[in-house]
């Protein structure tokens, strides 16, 4: 566990009219900090962390280190412990140096009042159920926690077992969060792939956790032996977890794999995996996170439940669905994977002229089967028929048609060689309504009302 | 679980307490099926989508996640036209052997839950499913067969307006149905688009019959 300084000045905002003064005025106290303590966090105004250790071998010892900055600044309380948390509460109860021994963080804690974990409505939920101090909700099981509370929640819990172990790095250093494992042998099958990846990613989202990151999209690469690499991004509804970025990375052999027992000849099995990289796209500091995981218990339990689902069916297996701009039905549906962003290319608001407005049939064809459609002289270009249609034939079933309308014609960017198509609906003699659409060879379906 | 939930029924019977309020239903279904929805009844009906979604949209109109699941052509544009907010509202195309795996989990969760019941299903799965959604209080919508249901609803014949030889376009549909919950049996006209009145179409000019 990393030891922790945190300096903090009581007080120090309140002897200025605004924030921005405050900040201001604190400026020169970092500096001469600095001076003494290289690698300054500043936590707010009047208050700043760094790593204890160096500062204690420098000055030898702790207390003298506390000493030390006490000279420069003597209004000043200090604390020392493990872990930011503990150190931040040991500074303001400090009178004027407060030093918690190494691994004594929990009993330290224990009979301070919850209100510390500094989250209002944590501490207003945690009061009703009789938790009152952050011994007692240390003691709450960190499953439970994380169920209810979301990230944030679980991290806070971490923090008043005196676990907190969030790194005292400077803003500006930036941190590569980047893991890449490399197999060797080559993997081939997705659940040893899984296994292979699964501590890493542990690791990954933990790394991040302490933070105080949650990643909202994370790039997947897969090197495969033949030194292809198949890169793509995912994104979440809320934040990772270990197991969502497993499932991604399962999800993704499995698409390349299906996509090259497609095409080529010796199938995926010639073809194993030699390096899985993962970093993260999207990063959101946990504070900022947390209305999302506050707000909507009910969406977690959604998310829980999709997710379980989408590890069964695969990523595509669980759909969200948008409507967007296009002349065919199938056109105006956008249909994308439950947590990613839906690719929407046109827009609904715009006019489309040809698309079917009137009422809206329950049932569209995606993949449009081919009708075969009797009467006579019934396939256009025609913008009427010679002789109404009289037969329907779909799947091997006979319907006859007792009612129909159309055709009208439906121009797609004719002018720049478009097809021209054509609609017609028909109504058989159970009822039931068709929509059929024709680009001038062979009817097909289009919809269908039931 | 299937026995302790029929034994909790028996109770509630014999009680004769409604403890669970219904779920508002479409104006044109409430006299068929007793007022409204029964939280955690499964519903089995004739293989119409519009029903469906007439059973469905009032109950998630304010709140509530609705589930679509087998449904591999669904018309989005009328699920949405129907009332139902698409963000909050998913399709699980093609559940394929996990179908009373994922039908179970999905009923954990969410308020109404329409699927197409799959070829084959044992009696047991059923009853393990009709047990998940009695314990989460989902509606279960089966487009099929169900043993066991809490009602049962066929479309008996459908009016189609606005076609005619070669001219006109459909306007709307009037959907018949006859409704039997607990051996008594009703009809009604579901009207689509569901936000048609029944009343106010034109008079009915043929009536078909499905054989």
């Amino acid at each position: 566990m990393t030891r922790v300084l945190v300096v903090d000045i009581p007080g120090w905002s309140d002897r200025f009219e605004d924030e921005a003064a405050a900040v201001r005025h604190f400026d020169p106290v970092i500096v001469s900090v600095e001076n003494t303590v290289p690698l300054v966090r500043v936590l707010q105004p009047g208050r700043i962390a760094m790593g204890a250790r160096g500062p204690a071998r420098y000055y030898r010892g702790e207390d003298l280190a506390a000493e030390a900055l006490r000279a420069v600044h003597p209004d000043a309380r200090i604390g020392i412990a493990d872990g930011l948390f503990t150190a931040v509460t040991a500074a303001t109860r400090a009178n004027p140096v407060c030093i918690v021994p190494v691994d004594r963080s929990d009993q330290f804690l224990a009979p301070l009042s919850v209100d510390r974990v500094g989250d209002a409505d944590l501490v207003g939920l945690l009061r009703r159920l009789g938790i009152t101090t952050l011994g007692a909700f240390a003691a709450l099981d960190a499953g439970a926690v994380r169920d209810r509370f979301g990230v944030a929640g679980e991290l806070l819990h971490r923090s008043a077992a005196g676990h907190d172990d969030s790194p005292v790095i400077p803003r500006d250093v930036p941190v590569d969060y980047t893991r890449v494992i490399d197999c060797e042998p080559a993997i081939v099958r997705a659940d040893e792939l899984a296994f292979t990846v699964r501590a890493v990613a542990d690791e990954f989202i933990d790394t991040l956790a302490r933070a105080r990151f949650v990643c909202t999209a994370v790039w997947v690469t897969l090197s495969t032996e033949r030194g292809d690499e198949h890169e793509r991004c995912w994104a979440h509804p809320r934040s990772f977890t270990a197991a969502d970025v497993v499932d991604r990375v399962r999800w993704q052999l499995d698409s390349i794999a299906r996509f090259t027992t497609d095409t080529s000849t010796e199938g995926f099995a010639g073809d194993g995996i030699v390096r899985v990289r993962i970093a993260p796209d999207q990063l959101a500091h946990i504070s900022r996170y947390e209305p999302a995981l506050w707000g909507e218990p009910a969406g977690d339990r959604i998310h829980s439940v999709l997710s379980r689902v989408q590890s069964i069916l695969g990523h595509e297996g669980v759909l969200t669905a948008t409507v967007t701009g296009g002349r065919t039905l199938a056109d105006r549906e956008v249909l994308s994977p439950w947590g990613d962003k839906p690719v929407i290319e046109r827009r609904a608001t715009e006019p489309w002229p040809g698309h079917l407005a009137a009422l809206l049939p329950t049932t569209v064809y995606h993949d449009r089967p081919t009708v075969i459609l009797r009467g006579r002289a019934v396939i256009p270009p025609a913008e009427v028929f010679a002789e109404p249609p009289r037969v329907l034939e779909f799947e091997g079933r006979t319907r006859d048609i007792v009612e129909w309308s159309g055709p009208w014609p439906i121009a797609e960017r004719w002018w720049t060689g478009g097809v021209l198509r054509y609609r017609l609906q028909v109504i058989d003699t159970r009822g039931a309504a068709w929509v059929l659409l024709s680009d001038g060879d062979t009817w097909t379906i289009e919809a269908r009302y039931d | 679980m299937f026995e302790v939930s029929a034994l909790r029924d028996k109770i509630r019977e014999m009680e004769g307490t409604k403890v669970v309020p219904r779920l508002p239903v479409h104006p044109a279904l409430s006299p068929l099926i007793g007022g409204g929805l029964v939280p955690g009844g499964v519903y089995s009906i004739s293989p119409s989508f519009s029903l469906a979604l007439g059973l469905a949209v009032e109950s998630v109109r304010e709140s509530g996640w609705c589930a679509a699941i087998g449904f591999p052509h669904l018309g989005i544009e009328a699920v949405q036209g129907a009332g139902i907010l698409l963000d909050r509202f998913v399709s699980i195309p093609n559940p394929k052997e996990h179908w009373a795996t994922v039908v179970g989990a999905v009923c954990d969760g969410f308020s109404v839950v329409l699927a197409r019941s799959p070829h084959g299903l044992s009696p047991t799965s059923a009853a393990r499913v009709t047990a998940l959604a009695h314990r989460t209080g989902a509606v279960l919508v089966v487009l099929g067969e169900w043993p066991g249901a809490t009602a049962r609803i066929e479309v008996t014949s459908v009016v189609n307006h606005g076609v005619g030889d070669g001219h006109g376009v459909l306007s709307s549909r009037d959907i018949h149905l006859r409704a039997s919950v607990r051996g008594v049996t009703k009809t009604g006209i579901l009207p689509w688009p569901l936000d048609r009145e029944t009343d106010s179409v034109p008079p009915v000019r043929r009536l078909r019959v499905v054989s």
